[in-house]
């Protein structure tokens, strides 16, 4: 997992140097694969740095997860992200079906979003800077959200999504599309 | 031209060619020497055709004596042939010296490849400490490379070894874990083992070779503890590099050791990775039947290949197995 330093700002307010950020990460078992440091339009200095992450440290998989870690290492406070809720403005009933390993499913449909528009500059950068390929707004603040936070999104496409939405483990042979 | 003057001109004749043939310095030098007398346009051949010049009653004589001359000559030549041959001879006798002091030319040794040899001079040590060498087979099942170390099925700990799958729901191995397993199975605890070999990951670049050499090490003892076994390789590594090292211990995950830890020396101003390391799970203890109440264990795993590169200054790992018999020699 790949992602710029500058991003952990949004969580803790730390003023490390990358290589004492990566020493930190790596002797806290979130190995720090290789650093670089850069220059950008938008993020101004900054750095990449690369994770080894191993399975069992699922939490080291998102800037949220990393940025917990170093505010534990280095007694600073995490700043979690405050949400506002956006209240309905119009019904939508879709079924959902869980299962006993994927209990809990939420979803929520949004009108009026344009494929065409552009993604945010920041948004759009710090995107590139984990490696990440642009594709449209839809996609990109899917991906973006699970680079940040670790919680794994998916878009449908409310034209094609037809009937309830089933949520089951893989059978044999089936494949994954992507 | 007459008689006189015939013998006059055969003895300057004859006192030239002897003082040609006995100057020559060499055979060479004396052929061409032979060749100017007798040859067939040598000065002898010339008188023999003046011989028409004198008058008849003279001729038998003159060809008599320029016969004598020729055969005389012919003497002189084969003598001081031989003469020089045998100083030439000579002369390269002395010049010759043979020292009999001198080693003979002998058979072409090999030596022990540089890998045999690290493996060798690990399992020494282990040996001393206490360990059995084990070994175990190549090809494996999935139970012992995996399963039987607490790595299932669907456990994304699969990904980190690319596996080479032999036809017959076989694989190769990937780690010399699984000689830990079989091991256990037969004997009963306490263990010290030590098991060098072969292990094979889908991996070829700079750094990886899709075959290399491992040594892994169990211990299962009555109160085995981590700090047991930062001491022993702490003692490996200065054994082994022959002097002090900096030793650090990182977390890290392998699923059949909890807690893990990666051990890392301070190599030129850097940290460097040298081994996988850990306290062995109990659920691999308990699938081999060991009493985990009575027992804990811990376990450690090294790269030959990278131990034999940082102890001897090797750039490419592929050197090991290119067999290049001027890398070969030095060892």
């Amino acid at each position: 997992m790949q992602f710029s330093k500058n991003w952990l700002s949004e969580f803790i307010d730390i003023s490390l140097s990358t290589e004492e950020i990566c020493s930190q990460l790596t002797m806290a078992g979130l190995e720090v694969d290789g650093y670089e440091h850069i220059k950008s339009k938008i993020t101004g200095n900054d750095s990449i740095i690369n994770l080894d992450i191993t399975p069992n440290r699922g939490d080291g998989f998102s800037v949220l997860g990393v940025a917990r870690e170093l505010s534990v290492i280095n007694n600073v406070k995490l700043m979690l992200p405050t949400l506002d809720s956006v209240p309905d403005s119009f019904k939508d009933d879709i079924g959902v079906k869980v299962c006993s390993e994927g209990p809990i499913y939420f979803g929520r449909t949004l009108r009026g979003i344009s494929l065409k528009s552009k993604t945010l500059p920041l948004i759009a950068e710090r995107l590139k800077l984990s490696d990440q390929k642009l594709i449209d707004p839809v996609v990109d603040i899917t991906n973006y959200i699970l680079l940040e936070l670790g919680q794994p999104l998916h878009a449908f496409d409310r034209d094609k999504l037809n009937g309830n939405i089933s949520v089951r483990t893989a059978q044999k042979k089936n494949l994954l599309l992507y | 031209m007459n008689l006189d003057t015939l013998k006059q001109k055969i003895s300057i004749l004859k006192s030239k060619a002897n003082d040609d043939f006995l100057s020559s310095v060499s055979k060479e030098d004396l052929d061409v020497s032979y060749r100017s007398f007798l040859g067939k346009k040598g000065e002898v051949n010339l008188l023999l055709k003046t011989l028409g010049s004198l008058p008849q009653e003279k001729r038998k004589e003159a060809g008599k004596i320029l016969n004598e001359l020729k055969s005389e000559l012919e003497e002189k030549y084969l003598s001081t042939s031989v003469s020089l041959s045998s100083s030439a001879n000579q002369e390269r006798l002395n010049k010759e010296k043979i020292d009999s002091t001198l080693p003979g030319f002998q058979d072409l040794k090999g030596s022990t490849h540089p890998v045999t040899q690290t493996i060798k001079e690990i399992c020494d040590f282990f040996e001393r400490m206490g360990f059995d060498v084990e070994s175990g087979p190549e090809a494996e099942i999935d139970y012992y490379n995996f399963e039987a170390l607490n790595v299932p099925d669907d456990h994304p700990a699969k990904d980190m070894h690319d596996t080479f799958y032999l036809n017959n729901s076989g694989l190769l191995r990937t780690h010399t874990s699984p000689v830990q397993i079989r091991t256990m199975e037969k004997r009963e605890a306490p263990h010290r083992i030590i098991c060098p070999g072969k292990v094979y990951r889908k991996d070829s670049d700079l750094t990886h070779t899709p075959m290399f050499h491992q040594i892994e090490g169990l211990v299962v003892e009555e109160g085995a503890s981590f700090s047991q076994l930062k001491g022993l390789l702490n003692d490996f590594l200065e054994d082994f590099f022959g002097e002090k090292v900096e030793l650090r211990f990182r977390p890290s995950y392998f699923p059949f050791t909890e807690p893990s830890a990666e051990a890392d020396i301070r190599w030129n101003k850097n940290w460097l990775e040298v081994l996988g390391c850990g306290m062995v799970h109990p659920n691999v203890l308990k699938g081999v039947g060991v009493d985990t109440k009575k027992y804990s264990g811990f376990a450690f795993g090294l790269g030959v290949e990278r131990m034999a590169m940082l102890k001897y200054d090797i750039p490419d790992l592929r050197a090991f197995f290119e067999n290049d018999l001027r890398f070969l020699r030095q060892f």
